[in-house]
This record gives C-alpha cells, structure tokens and sequence, in this order.
C-alpha cells in the first residue's frame, strides 16, 4: 500500500471546501431557515463552531499518528475486530450520503433541465462519468478541484450580487429567530453538514504536508465553507422572505432564476446550472474514492481500484431505493442531518478518547499497549 | 446415387448448344494465367498455424529469418490464436533469374567482418556488401598512395551524400600528390601514421569492423582502405544538397526572428549553438531505427537541466526498436506518455529562438535528422499555448494577444455545444426578439439543430483541408471565402439557418488562432464530442463533458511533469501562466521542471533604475 | 485481452445506445414551440376559469431568414381563450387547436381580471410559483373590466413584440411613477410575510369615450392631473390599452384601486419613486390659475422609523426630495431669497398632506399596509414568534403615522429667471 500520489495543501483545501460546501446547492438553505427562522445565520455558525471544535481533535488524533489514515488508527487504538465493526460504520456512512446526494443530484437535473428524462437513466449518466474520473485518480481530480474552485466561487458570487437590487435586509430581523436554546440546539444536531470535513482524515496519507498544516488546511477550508453558507442563507432570506423561504426545493436555482437585471440579462440560469453540475461530478468522484479507501484501508487490501465499478453500481441503486423526492427529501433533513454527525464527528472524538486513555500513538506509547 | 450421377453431371455440364455456349463463357469469363508472361505467381497459401511457422522460422538463416520473425511479431500473433495467410515464397519467372538462388546475403553477415589486410579481399567484400555492379550509387575508386614504396589503396564514398570537392581536396589530393615523404612505418601502423600526417580531414576515424564503416559510408563519410593495414580510415565527407535556411512556415510573427529549422541535423545544431553560445551546452546523438540508423540528437544545458529529465529522456529514446524514425512527429509518438489522450504532451517547433528559450530553462530538445520539427520536452499545457510573438511584444501587447488566445480556446471547444445547447434545450436563455428570430428562421429548414450543426462543421473541416492541399496562394484565401460562400449559399438554400454560419465561422476563426498545430486538433476533436454531449443532454451534458476533459487533462503527465502544472498541483508559478509578466519579473525558473539552478535573474534585473526611497516622489 | 477490451468497449456502446432510445430526453426544437407572451385569467361561463393566451407568431415577428421584413399589415400575436379549471388544464386543451407545444419560458405577464382579484387570487398563484416554466419576475397585473378584452384590444403603435411592449411599459415606473414593480415574486412573498400587503399594477381599456365630468375649480383641476385609474384617462388615439395605478390587495382578495397619482406618493413611502414631474397651482397667486411644474426626484431613501411609545406603535416617515423646475407660468423669480424658502415650504406641506391622505386611505378605506410599515417593526422583537404574535396587520388600522418631507430645488433648467411680457395695454402712453 505504498502511496505514490501526494497532493499538497491548496488541493487538499479545494477538495475539502468542494466536499463540504456542495449541500448548499441543494436543500441545505431551505432546511436550516427552517430550523432557525431568521437566525439561521447564527445556526450556521455554531454548526461551523462544532465542526470547527470536532475537526481539532480529529486532527489531534491524526497527529499521533502521523501518516495514518483514520481507518488504520481506528484499528491500532481499539483493536482488530472493533477496529473493522467501526471502519464498516464509516464505509456504510459514506455509501449512504454518496447515494442520497446522487439521488438529490439528479433529482435537480430532471427538475432543472432535462423534464423528460426518466430518473434511472439520469442516474446512470451521472454516475458514468463519476466513475470515469474515479478512475482517472485522486490526483486528477484534485487538480480540477483546485482548478474549478475559483470559477465556482466567482460564479456563485456573481448569483448573490446579482440579485442586489432584490436584497431586503429588514428581512433578517428579528435577530434571534426561534430564540436562543432552539437555535444552539439546531446548530448543534445540523454540524453534520460540516461533518464532511472527515474526508481529511480519511486521506491523510496522501497529504505531503506536515499535521499540523493539515490542521491549517481544515480550519480554513471550514471558515471558508462556513463564510459561504452564510452569506447564501442570508441573501437567499433577503430576496425570499421568512415564510416563502421554506417553500423552495431547490434555493439555489431560484436565487438565480430570479436574476433580472434589465431586458438581456434575465433567465440565465442554465449557466449556473454549469456550476452547479461541476461540483456534483467532483464530490460524487470524490465521495466514491473515499468510499474506496476505507474499504481499502479497513481490509488491506493491496489496490483499490477494482472496487470502484462495484461501488458505483452500490451507489446507483442506493440512489434510487427513495420512492420519490419527498422521501428523498425527508431522509436526508429529517433523519440524516440530526443524526449523521454522530458517525463523521463524534466517532473519531471517540476514537480521539479512546486513543488518549489507551495511550496509543507516536510519542505517546505508555505503558499500556 | 442420385448424388453421384448430379457431380458428374455437374462436371460435364450442359451438352448439345447450351454446352458449346458454356464453354465459351468459361473461357471469356475466367482468368487464365499465361506462363509465359513475366510476372508473379502466388506459388502457395501458407495455412499452417502459427507454432509450425515458428519452427520454421527458427531453422532459416540469419538475416532472412529475423526479417520473417519479426514480420510475424508484428502482424500482432501473440498468442498464436489466429493463423494469417502469407505468400510464402514469391519467383520471378523470367529465364535469367531461375537458376540463381534467392537471397544473395544470406551468409554474408556485415554483424562481424573485419578489415583484411589484402585489398582485393577488401574490394570483394564491399562488392558483396553493396551489391555493388547493380548498386549504382556507391563509387570505388582505386589509387595509390605516394609513399616510399607506393601503397594502393581505395576509396569508397557514396554519391550524392558525399561532397565531392572534399574527397579531391581532402583525402586524394594529399594522398596521391601531396604525400612524397619517406617514412619507415611498419605495416600496422600505416593507418595511424597516415591519419597523423597525411589525410587533412577534419574528423577521421580508424576503424576495423565492416559493420562500423558501412554505416558511416552509408551516411555520406569516405573510407579509405589501404593495402596492407588492417585498419581502415573514415574521413568525414558529408555534403548534400539541402534547403538554405528558409522562413518559418507555421510560426509565423511579425515581431521576431523568422529563421527556422531546416531537415538537416549539423544545420539545426548549428541554429541552436548560435544563439545558446554557453559551454555546458551538450549535444549527445543516438541512433534510432533499425533498418535507416538516423541520428537523433538531443540537447540540454548540463548545469541547469535535471539529471533525472535528462535520464529519462535518454533511456526512452534508446529503448525504442523499429525499423524507420522518419520524422520527429513518429518518435514524438514513440516516446510520449499518454498516445491515446487528446491533448499533446511534448512540444514541437521549428522556431530556434524558441527552443533556445526553453533549453535555457531546462528543458531538453530532441532533434530528428530529416524533419524541421524539434522536439521540446517537458511541457506544459501553458507552454502550449504560448506563442514566441508574446514574448518578444511589450507587456501590454503580449498579454492582450494572451487573452485573446484564451477567449479562442473557449470559443472554439464550447461555442457549437452551446448554441445547441441552448437552441433545443434551453430555449429561455434567448431574448424574446431572437428566440422568434430563430424560431422564423428554422421553419425552412427541414433538418433539426443538431444535424445542421454536424454538416456545417463537417463541411468547414472539410474546406480548411482542402485548403492545405491547394498550393500557394489560392490555398489560403480558398478556406475563409469558400467556408462564407459556402455558408451563404447553405442560407439561401434554406438548409442551414444564418445564426449557425455565423457560429460555424467564429469557431473556425478561433480555431486557428491557437499556436499550436496538435493542440488545435485536439480542441477540434473535442469540440465534435462536446457537439454530441449538447445535443443529446443539453447544458448537463456540457457540464459532464467539460468535466471528463478537465479531469483527463489533470491527470497527464509529460515526461513526469504534470500538464497542468503550476495550476495543477500548484507550483511555484512565474509570472508567466496566463498572462505574462513584464521580462524584468521572470526571476525564477519555472518550478515544475525541478532545475539545478533556480535563480534566472537577480530581483533587480534593470540596473538603470533607482530603487525609490520611501516617501519620496519622484 | 484484446477480446475482453473489445466485449466491454461492446458492452458499453450498446448500453449507451439505449439511453438514446428514448427520445432525447426533452429536447425540443426551437420552431416546434408556440411561445405564450402573456397569459389572461378570467371568470369562465362554462367552466371556472376562462385562460386567455396571447401567442407569439414567429414569422411575423421574426422576419424571414435572409431580409425579409416583418408582415406589415397582419397580426403579430394570436390571442386565443380557452374555458378549463385550471391554468394547466386550460394548456393542455389548448394543444387541440394550436399546432405547436405550448410554452411559458417567453410568458412576460399575467392580467388577472377584476372579479377574481375580489374572490382571491391567492390561489391562482400556486400553479404561478410551482411551475418551473413560468418565471417568478412575470409581472403580475389585474385589470379593470376582462382580461381577455385587455389582451385583445392592447394593439401598441409602436412596438410589434408585446413582449417587448409589457417590458418597456412597466419599466416607465422610472421617469412616471405611475406604475409599481410588481412582480410574482414580491406578490407572494408579500402575501405570506406578515409584515405587509401586496399589490398588483392595474390596468384597463380606454374606449375613448368622453367622461361626463362636472365642473372643477382650477386647483381641483390640477389635482385630478395624472389621478386616474385605468378607462378614464380623458384622450383620444394610441394604444386603448392604458397602465396607471394599483391594486390594493387584502390577504388575496382585491380590496381597492389607487389612482395614478396616490401611487406615485405610494411609491414616495416605499423608496421605489425615482422620479415624476408634479403640476401644483403657484403659490403666490394662487387665484390666478398658473401653474408651477417641478421635477421630484427622490433625494434618498425614505427613513422610516417604528417607535413604541407606551405601546402603541408610532410610524414616522421622513421623505427627502429633490426637485428641478420645469415651469414657471407666472414669471416669479422663485430662486431668490425668501421665495425660495416659500416655495420649499409649500411644496414640503403638499407633499406631506397627500401622503397623508393616501395612508389615511389605505388605514381607513382598505385596511391593508401596503407600504411594508410592519417591516420596520421587526427591530423591537427578539424572535420570530413574538413578533407573528404582534399581529401587526390587526394594528395597523389604528396605527399612527406621521409624515414629514423635505425638499430641495436644485436647478431651474435653462433659464435662471424669467423676464416679464410685454404687451400693449391700452392704458396710453406717459406724457
């Protein structure tokens, strides 16, 4: 298992950012102004605080194994057989969001663009191309990570500027929303949409930095990720007040539907539907690898790469197991955004603890085994 | 029985009227080989399978055997799975010709021939060599040289490639005329006595192996055999008649040096060396290719190119086997990465200044005797798209033909995909007034969009290489005026709609303002697929496939450099990606070539300006 | 391993080929489409709606490929109405006689009619929101008398596209401020906040006749200038369709009209004025039957303040304007001195009282706070609940509401003063 690849820090940011902050073209907008009302700013940032806080001592975790990805320290700190029965939970974890997003992915497609076309069939064809670029390498797409990042954040600023003269700040008042113990609570059980920030230990050994720049990498690529989700909840609450603000599939496709800025600058938003298409291509090849390395970590096995056509077709019938969107919609914001970040934060915490109290790691080796 | 009498029916034929016209259709109908006709004859079909031909090449002789293995090698039986037909042996029928045997240096093998000491052994060998009565274009000429006692000696040159005022000035003038001294010289030294004293060529060589010299003499030196010495000299002779160092053809600029590369590798050297006049400039030749030997040549500055790169470099070109390298474009295939992607991975020009450049920044050139094309190893997909016109322009200039360049590259990949795109998918992106424009105009036309879009394109690829094959000027102006006419002509027909033409000739346009030859057929390749993607899954499909090529693109390697590679991984970049830098600023030597030495040129390159001290204005 | 290479490369095309199978995937050709510019909805006779759509006619529109001109004398649109129960269904039945697959991507506007603004047209809406074809920037606008006759008889002299025509038209706001910008999109978010009403921009049909108006005093007169509602505009030629005013709704339900004039003062309250050219009677001879012709443009926003003195919630508007004269009848040299200060002090009272008047209207007559003044109060709640629960649209009746302007005149146009006519008037010369 000997890694050839080695990516450096700004790729390693680019994939954590495009990894994370790719719910906001969805429905993390509408989910999170309803559960926080017009504080949903605030239940974004605490969220951001708890990921912030998790990623810390994940990344404490990882510096007392330098080197280590997260399922070989999994195995060293608890042993061989709860080290397997906890990597399986994060390859059933990771399978599971690969999936729902692939189904909300196409979802948007059929909604947005392509009317007519049967849902399978979407699926299939936005799964080829996942698994073309899985297969091209995790180095390959960082690269285009790293590369279309910028372009991304242009575009998607030039939605939110856009619509300035639709923007309405009185519409972010009264401050606290809900009020105060309902909003820490949502921003607590929501931090699974920072939870993604794990795909950074899983490829930890690939990083050709030091630890404690992989902490730099991920503190920046969570602000970074955070600032964003910011400042699109409260643009997209400004132009669509409270009320009609839940009401919305997809917030972001309407932010840009509603761009009119005088007689030919109006309806363009099939270009950000470009955007927007890129980066689900990017995570799903991503989220697909990273499948592929914790099965390829938790069993030792010497490649990974005849894993990933299983994993896609895996991912393709995981996707289409939801009878239709609402389904869709309830599993993802009712069920895994309270609960999933039980499996991507606080289980490497626990690791964290684990590790600590069994004194494993580098440096660290007591008198325990 | 039925059976029976219905053959011998069949053999017989029809009888009585029907029988006599059968006969003569048979005759007229069928062909008949007349013996006496000069000619081939397919003597037989070799149907065995392949382990039985194996045998038998195994038991041939030498030459003739390799030839035939390798033959098999490469009609691609590797596993033995199919079994081809082969003429196996092929006989001139004329009389003269029967009674000879067929392969005439069958066990006369060049691979371990030494000189003899016996001239007419010498002579005899080379006649056997050279097939020498037929072989018209290989001159002996026999001679004696004046020494004290005379010795004969011969020379051996081939015409045409050998300059032949440097044979009579050089090596028979002062052999025959000017070399009256008296020396006591044993037999075995003769060669090097007379290579010291008497033969004024600027390179000899003292040789012994046949092997040795028929290479050379095939290349345009003479040898020179003496009687009595087991040695013989080669005497560099070489003079062809070339092409005058021209104009560049492809890389034309207006602000510039206009030489190019000519076929000749000493002329190409030459080009370089004048304008790299540095000392750890290093030259070292190969020869690839079986059966024509060329000489490949690459070049680096030692102290500042990678030894790696070099290594690498090296251990490719000597590890290729095959039987001709005619241009450089065939070893650029040998020897690149990735032969199937679309983008190219190494660079080539015709351009001196520009492999000058690059060989300053550490890069190696490959030269191939007989193309103009050098070779510039490593690259990346920036250097590609750079022209040497940017360079030599001023910084606003330079960089304002940069961006137009890159508006280029966009246009040509993606303008026909989303003009599909949006005319069939989505349709709300149009204004009003242009979307009932279109809709106006397309009621005529009887093919939808996407059929359009592939017979304009197909038609404008059409005319561009048509338009190559056309000479001279014609040529040029035949591509833009027939792709308009054309076009118009589509328009009034009511075949094409008008928006289309336009699409069409903007793609085209830009097209051919990429610098790079294969980097413009790669977009254009890619822009049909891009085509494809549109129309079938509109803007999604875009996406996807925009997605694919940036990906594939992001995972090229050019000779272990990555081809994005200050973008791809990020690298230390010079102000010298996209746009460019002022010359003053280029102080670093581009990271991803991991040179020697880093530092191109110190943080104040202008020595004339002052540094400005703080708060002071002017 | 060439066999293999070759099944699954087999394998693959194969695959592919089927996903084509089906059709490509909602891929339509741009002349196989009618493209709808504008939609009417009517109460329907034999049914409960009747849809009027005004569809596009490429060829006429569009001009022939080549040159050729747009068809001079013949119809540009074809306007054709269709009774159904809902706005889909009125689209699919509608493909029985028009040959084309019909589509809302180009619709630019919906005209709503009277009598089902008054039953409510909230929900009419939903199928305008949920829709991915129809666009939430359509302007939304609700006419006096039947869509379909508003549809029929807007013939615009000068533009061919409606389209082209409805945006133009309701991009006048800017130098008239007769018409709001009144989308779907600030309908329905409007209808679903609590702060605030929402409104539609009204439209009508002017048959030319002449109104039977009684006598009117001169300043009377000069007030009902520009203060019509759509029909009753007193002239003659151009388009018989007109736009001026609003809408005033209730929740869904229409609850009244504003002329053209109150809404230009609306406008003033909610920061969308830019600028109109107002007629007033001169201030110093009043009597005399001159007017004056200023220019306002808004300075700045409006600052409005919400205030809770004991309880009751306090609403003060401060309006700032800039002003340009176009006109000065009497010949006054308005610019100097203590003149100066009058006029700006007349002006500002003016303006204040017939603001005044128009949310003393809207409190008192409809009931609804259209002006977003319920917006203003968020700043004194902490959360959400607690400010539902205020219930401002209850208050707002009852609320108060003070408003002050302030007015600058900036410029006299070309000339700086005006010099006095001379005439012969019979009074005999000075010996």
């Amino acid at each position: 298992m000997k890694n050839v690849v080695k990516f450096g820090h700004s790729e390693a940011a680019a994939i954590a950012i495009v990894f994370v902050g790719v719910k906001a073209f969805l429905g993390y907008p509408r989910v999170v102004i309803e559960l926080g009302s017009t504080a949903a700013w605030l239940v974004v940032l605490i969220s951001g605080m708890v990921g912030i806080g998790a990623w810390l001592v994940i990344s404490a975790l990882l510096a007392r194994f330098p080197g280590k990805s997260i399922m070989v320290i999994t195995e060293l700190v608890l042993g061989p057989f709860l080290g397997i029965g906890v990597n399986i939970i994060f390859f059933l974890y990771v399978m599971i969001t690969n999936g729902i997003l692939l189904r909300q992915f196409s979802e948007a497609i059929i909604l947005t663009t392509l009317p007519e076309a049967p849902i399978s069939s979407l699926t299939f064809l936005f799964i080829i191309p996942v698994w073309l670029a899985a297969y091209l390498g995790i180095e390959a797409i960082s690269r285009s990570a790293y590369i279309s990042l910028p372009f991304i954040t242009a575009g998607v600023t030039a939605v939110l500027l856009a619509l300035y003269p639709y923007w309405n700040p009185l519409m972010l008042l009264p401050l606290l929303g809900e009020g105060i113990f309902p909003t820490v609570k949502y921003g607590f059980l929501s931090s699974t949409v920072f939870g993604e920030i794990f795909i950074l230990a899983v490829l930890a050994p690939f990083f050709a930095f030091t630890q404690k720049k992989l902490k730099n990498v991920g503190l920046f690529s969570l602000g970074f990720v955070m600032v964003f989700f910011i400042l699109i909840v409260n643009v997209y609450l400004m132009v669509f007040p409270l009320p009609v603000a839940t009401e919305n599939l997809l917030p972001f496709y309407q932010l840009a539907r509603t761009i009119y800025l005088g007689r030919y600058f109006q309806r363009v938003e099939a270009v950000f539907v470009l955007f927007w298409t890129f980066t689900a291509f990017l995570r799903l090849s991503l989220g697909i690898i990273v499948a592929a390395f914790i099965l390829q970590d938790a069993f030792k096995l010497p490649y990974y790469r005849p894993l990933l056509p299983a994993l896609c077709v895996l991912a393709f019938s995981l996707a289409l197991t939801p009878a239709d969107v609402m389904q869709n919609a309830f599993i993802e914001y009712k069920i895994r955004l309270i609960y999933g970040w039980l499996f991507s934060l606080a289980l490497p915490c626990g690791i964290w603890a684990v590790a600590l109290l069994r004194r494993k790691g580098e440096g660290h080796e007591g008198e325990n085994t | 029985m039925p059976k029976e009498s219905k053959q011998k029916k069949a053999q017989q034929g029809p009888s009585g009227v029907w029988g006599r016209v059968w006969a003569v259709a048979k005759d007229t109908l069928t062909f008949k080989a007349e013996k006496q006709r000069e000619g081939f004859i397919l003597l037989g079909v070799d149907d065995r399978p392949l382990s039985e031909k194996k045998k038998d090449g195994a038991n041939q002789e030498n030459t003739g055997g390799k030839s035939g293995q390798d033959e098999d090698k490469k009609n691609g039986n590797r596993e033995g799975t199919r079994s081809t037909k082969k003429p196996i042996r092929v006989q001139r029928v004329s009389p003269s010709n029967s009674r000879k045997p067929q392969e005439d240096k069958k066990d006369f093998s060049t691979e371990t021939l030494l000189v003899d000491p016996q001239l007419k052994i010498n002579k005899k060998n080379l006649e056997e060599i050279y097939s020498l009565p037929k072989n018209k274009d290989i001159v002996i000429r026999e001679f004696t040289i004046a020494l004290k006692p005379p010795i004969k000696a011969f020379v051996v040159f081939m015409e045409g490639l050998a300059d032949k005022n440097v044979i009579n000035n050089t090596v028979l003038k002062p052999l025959m005329i000017l070399s009256n001294m008296e020396e006591k010289v044993t037999i075995l030294e003769l060669a090097e006595y007379i290579k010291d004293h008497i033969l004024p060529g600027n390179q000899v060589e003292v040789l012994a192996e046949y092997k040795q010299i028929v290479e050379r003499v095939n290349f345009g030196m003479t040898a020179v055999f003496i009687d009595g010495s087991p040695k013989c000299l080669v005497v560099e002779t070489k003079g062809w008649d070339k092409r005058p160092i021209g104009k560049t053809e492809t890389e034309q600029v207006i602000r510039g040096p206009l030489e190019a590369f000519n076929e000749t590798l000493r002329s190409n050297t030459a080009l370089i060396r004048k304008l790299v006049r540095n000392e750890k400039l290093i030259t070292e030749m190969f020869k690839v290719g079986e059966r024509n030997k060329s000489d490949v040549a690459i070049m680096y500055l030692e102290d500042v190119a990678s030894p790696v790169l070099v290594e690498e470099v090296k251990r490719r070109i000597t590890s290729i086997k095959t039987d001709i390298v005619a241009e450089s474009g065939s070893l650029e295939q040998f020897i690149e990465d990735h032969p199937f992607m679309p983008s190219p991975q190494i660079l080539n020009t015709e351009r001196p200044d520009r492999v000058a450049s690059f060989l300053v920044e550490g890069k190696v050139a490959i030269l191939v005797d007989g193309s103009p094309q050098v070779l510039v190893v490593p690259v990346t997909i920036f250097s590609l798209l750079h022209s040497a016109e940017d360079y030599y322009l001023r910084m606003p200039y330079g960089n304002f033909l940069r961006f137009l360049r890159v508006a280029a590259i966009f246009i040509t990949i993606m303008t026909p995909s989303i003009y599909l795109a949006i005319e069939t998918f989505h349709q709300e992106m149009i204004p009003t007034d242009l979307i009932l424009v279109m809709a106006a105009a397309r009621e005529t036309v009887p093919f939808p969009t996407i059929m359009e879009v592939f017979m304009m394109e197909f038609a404008f690829e059409l005319i561009r290489e048509a338009g190559v094959r056309v000479p001279g000027v014609i040529g040029n102006t035949l591509g833009i005026v027939g792709a308009l006419i054309l076009g118009q002509a589509a328009v009034q027909a009511g075949i094409v709609s008008p928006i289309l033409i336009i699409v069409v000739a903007v793609t085209g346009l830009a097209s051919f303002a990429i610098p790079n030859y294969s980097m413009s057929f790669a977009f254009r390749g890619v822009r049909f697929i891009f085509t494809i993607l549109a129309g079938i899954f509109g803007f999604f499909g875009v996406s996807a496939g925009l997605f694919i090529l940036l990906t594939t693109i992001a995972g090229m390697k050019s000779f272990g450099v990555p081809l994005l590679a200050p973008i791809g991984p990020r690298t230390k970049a010079g102000p010298d990606l996209v746009i460019r830098g002022s010359v003053w600023s280029m102080e670093q030597r581009p990271d991803e070539t991991d040179t020697l030495d880093r530092q191109r040129q110190p943080k104040i390159s202008r020595g004339w300006v002052k540094p400005k001290k703080r708060g002071e204005r002017k | 391993m060439k066999g293999k290479t070759r099944k699954i490369s087999f394998i693959l095309l194969f695959s592919f080929l089927f996903l084509f199978a089906q059709g490509c995937w909602g891929s339509r050709e741009t002349d196989e489409l009618a493209y709808i510019l504008a939609i009417g909805i009517d109460k329907g006779k034999e049914n409960i709606i009747q849809v009027t759509f005004q569809i596009a006619l490429p060829r006429a529109l569009g001009g022939g490929g080549g040159g050729g001109g747009g068809g001079e004398g013949g119809k540009s649109t074809e306007i054709v109405s269709i009774e159904a129960s809902s706005l889909f269904g009125a689209l699919q039945l509608a493909n029985a006689f028009v040959s084309r697959d019909l589509t809302f991507i180009h619709n630019k506007v919906v005209v709503v009619s009277e009598e089902i603004a008054r039953e409510g047209l909230d929900k009419y809406i939903n199928p305008l929101v949920r829709s991915r074809e129809i666009r939430r920037n359509n302007f939304l606008l609700v006419t006096k008398g039947k869509a379909r006759d508003f549809l029929e008889k807007n013939q615009s002299i000068l533009e061919k596209n409606p389209s082209r025509q409805f945006e133009l038209l309701l991009q006048a706001k800017n130098f008239t401020g007769f018409m709001p910008f009144a989308t779907i999109q600030q309908y329905h978010s409007s209808l679903k906040t609590p702060g605030r009403q929402p409104i539609t921009a009204l439209v009508g049909v002017n048959e030319g006749k002449e109104g039977k108006e009684k006598e009117k005093s001169f300043v009377e007169k000069i007030e009902r200038e520009v203060a019509y509602i759509p029909g009753e505009i007193p002239r003659q030629g151009g388009n018989k369709a007109e736009v001026i005013g609003l809408a005033v709704f209730n929740g869904g339900k229409l609850v009244g009209y504003l002329n053209g004039a109150e809404t230009r003062f609306y406008q003033m309250v909610t920061g969308d004025f830019q600028s109109a050219i107002f007629t007033f009677p001169d201030p110093q001879k009043a009597g005399d039957s001159f007017v004056l012709v200023v220019e306002l443009k808004k300075g700045r926003s409006p600052a409005i303040k919400a205030t809770f003195p004991q309880g009751r919630p306090v609403i003060e508007v401060n309006l700032i304007l800039e002003g340009e004269i176009f006109s000065i009848q009497s010949g006054i040299n308005y610019k100097r001195g203590q003149k100066e200060a009058d006029l700006q002090k007349f002006l500002e009272d003016y303006i204040s009282q017939e603001v005044r008047k128009v949310i003393a209207k809207t409190q008192k007559e409809f009931k609804s706070d259209i002006f977003g003044f319920g917006e203003r109060t968020r700043t004194y709640f902490w959360t959400w609940k607690d400010w539902e629960n205020f219930d401002w649209l209850e208050r707002y009746p009852q609320a108060e509401i003070k408003v002050n302007t302030r007015v600058e005149i900036r410029r006299t146009g070309l000339m700086l003063k005006t010099e006095p006519v001379e005439s012969y008037t019979g009074g005999g010369q000075n010996e």
